[in-house]
């Protein structure tokens, strides 16, 4: 194995690990204040087609980012009403949504045939061309189009704001003990609204990074292929932690890039195995951190603010 | 309350009228009326769209009667084979590999009319049931030819979604069609586990080019436009394409393509043709596969290639139907 092919798995792994990374951002938060929002998985799917619409007909990039989250902000409005004010139960709404994400997105796809002939103008990388020759960390970091960077960065902002600011200690108030925070005088359904709407925008901007990070394309069918679900297994393993999580996330991408160049390298080991480590690599980590992480006390509960 | 009752049960009936109605058929000859049963949405650009439009082409020029049902399930698959059998049609279509069974069983309630299993080969036996599809085997053998004839370093690599039978038959063919031409060139192929997520095609394609592999085969569905990005990203690295002529969508990167006639296997499917109860795979003698090339194939390239679809028309190259 050349330093050559750890170079380039690496770089893999960030591709894989981005938009997982975007999207278990937002999830994070609503998960903490007791909302599982289980219809990322349809989200990315709406942003991904969202993304690539919009950069088509603009070709805009950043015009495609703003309008993605707007849609991102809407859906997950969507999930909180359902969820929050009406108590609908959450795995079902999060079904519900992602249903209507593939059917929804497999009909505008079908109305916009001109776009499947035509990649379209994908994210900027940000420096320059002389920095992508440096040894290593020039392929692996500097030749990464600007969402990786955000990627990054985002984990580390948002256990600031998690774990600092008054507003993260209401969302970890408002999960744990719904009735105190009330009675202190927070608006419990206001927060809520908030974190899942947050993870509504960060759910869409996975997508939009999918197919607008370097691909340029979009294919109906679900695209997204379960990486919703994902989302949500490495959230569990992360225990809750936006960086724990994120590292749950590198791990998955990791595996799943390793898989592919053992199967590119005719590796003697069946190819349905290869195909399942990643999923192994979760559902290993799960087994172990569980014993160790801490479930936000009314994880996956509707609130009712006249229970006592 | 008794209004409720009698709303629902006015919409019970409207409903009850339009799911009768929308496939009857007339009093005509039972033999000219054909009914298609489709996996998917007939607008997808793919393989429902495409036999579906070659059976409207055999109704416009046989003068037959057609009906057809989208997006079908597998647990719908028996009711709707059996409804559209009830209503009395002559020919029905079941396309698509996951139809095998439920049409043997439907077959064998209704022994007077016939069923078709598209893309598929196994009849099972039954007397009136057919099998049809285009010939994988043929598709593989010249895409390995211009694979093998484009590649500078000598690895070339099939990219695929899971492996079904027709998929291996594709690969040993394509195996069998880069050795005619070369036997030194390497042979590999990956799958990704999903037909349509675009991000993981090109992931597995940019894996193949690290390791050196330069003329990459997808067979997928949707999918495959991850795997023409990974090659336009990359220096030197070229496309077979398979199923759909993938010069449509990326020019700069394809070398030719083996384009699956689906509309013709439509087509020869509801004209009532192939009614006798055996297993009929469409190669290049029945029109079954397109090869296309471009201009990035060498003249050799598409000699070779003439002289191989010329070869699979007179049954001269040892590969499958």
């Amino acid at each position: 194995m050349s330093l050559d092919m750890i170079v380039n798995w690496m770089q893999a792994t960030l591709r894989w690990s981005v938009p997982l990374i975007l999207v278990s951002t937002g999830e994070v938060f609503a998960e903490r204040s007791g909302v599982i929002n289980m219809g990322i998985e349809g989200i990315m799917l709406s942003g991904a087609l969202c993304g690539i619409a919009v950069s088509f007909f603009t070709g805009g990039v950043f015009m495609a980012v703003l309008v993605t989250m707007a849609l991102g902000a809407m859906m997950g409005l969507a999930v909180a009403f359902l969820t929050v004010s009406r108590r609908t139960n959450q795995v079902v709404t999060g079904l519900m949504i992602n249903m209507l994400a593939m059917g929804g997105t497999n009909l505008l796809f079908a109305l916009l045939s001109e776009s499947r002939r035509t990649r379209v103008a994908t994210f900027p990388v940000l420096f320059p061309q002389s920095m992508h020759n440096i040894p290593i960390i020039g392929p692996i970091l500097f030749k990464q189009p600007i969402s990786t960077w955000v990627a990054l960065i985002l984990p580390i902002l948002s256990g600031i704001v998690l774990y600092k600011t008054t507003w993260g200690l209401n969302v970890r108030a408002v999960g744990d003990n719904p009735q105190s925070a009330a009675t202190v005088g927070l608006s419990v359904i206001k927060i809520k609204y908030q974190t899942v709407v947050l993870s509504g925008i960060f759910a869409a901007l996975g997508g939009c990074v999918l197919t607008l990070g370097e691909v340029g394309y979009f294919a109906s069918g679900g695209m997204t292929a379960g990486r919703g679900f994902i989302v949500l297994a490495a959230v569990v393993v992360g225990g809750w932690d936006p960086f724990k999580t994120a590292l749950a996330c590198l791990v998955f991408g990791a595996a799943d890039a390793a898989q592919l160049r053992f199967q590119a390298m005719g590796s003697v080991i069946p190819y349905q195995f290869l195909q399942m480590l990643p999923y192994l690599v979760t559902v290993i980590a799960l087994t172990i951190m569980v014993e160790h992480s801490r479930v936000p006390k009314t994880w996956g509960a509707a609130y009712d603010r006249r229970d006592v | 309350m008794k209004r409720n009752l009698s709303i629902i049960f006015v919409v019970f009936m409207v409903f009850a009228l339009v799911m009768t109605g929308f496939a009857s058929k007339g009093e005509s000859d039972e033999k000219k009326s054909v009914a298609m049963i489709l996996p998917g949405l007939k607008t997808d650009e793919a393989f429902n769209q495409y036999t579906y439009e070659g059976m409207l082409r055999a109704q416009k020029e046989l003068g037959i009667e057609t009906a057809s049902r989208e997006e079908v399930t597998q647990d719908e698959q028996l009711e709707v084979i059996r409804q559209f059998a009830q209503q009395g049609f002559g020919i029905i279509i079941g396309q698509g590999g996951q139809f095998g069974e439920a049409l043997q069983t439907v077959a064998k309630e209704f022994p007077d009319q016939h069923f078709v299993f598209s893309v598929g080969t196994d009849t099972g036996g039954v007397p009136n049931l057919t099998a049809a599809t285009v010939s994988y085997s043929h598709a593989g053998y010249l895409g390995g030819i211009m694979a093998a004839h484009t590649t500078k370093r000598n690895k070339v690599a099939m990219i695929t979604g899971e492996w079904y039978d027709p998929h291996r038959q594709l690969e040993a063919s394509f195996k069998a069609g880069v050795a005619a031409v070369n036997k030194d060139v390497e042979v590999t192929s990956v799958t990704i586990g999903s037909w349509s997520d675009v991000n993981k095609a090109r992931e597995a394609s940019l894996a193949l080019i690290a390791d050196g592999y330069d003329v990459l085969l997808p067979c997928l569905d949707a999918a495959f436009v991850g795997v023409l990005a990974a090659a336009e990203d990359s220096d030197n690295v070229f496309v077979v394409g398979s199923v759909v002529d993938m010069a449509q969508v990326a020019p700069d990167v394809t070398v030719g393509s083996v384009v699956f006639n689906w509309e013709e296997l439509g087509y020869q499917e509801a004209s009532g043709k192939l009614l006798d109860g055996k297993t009929h795979i469409l190669g290049m003698a029945e029109n079954g596969i397109t090869p296309v090339t471009g201009k990035l194939l060498s003249a050799e390239g598409k000699a070779a290639v003439e002289e191989a679809i010329e070869a699979l028309k007179a049954g001269k190259i040892d590969v499958a139907p």
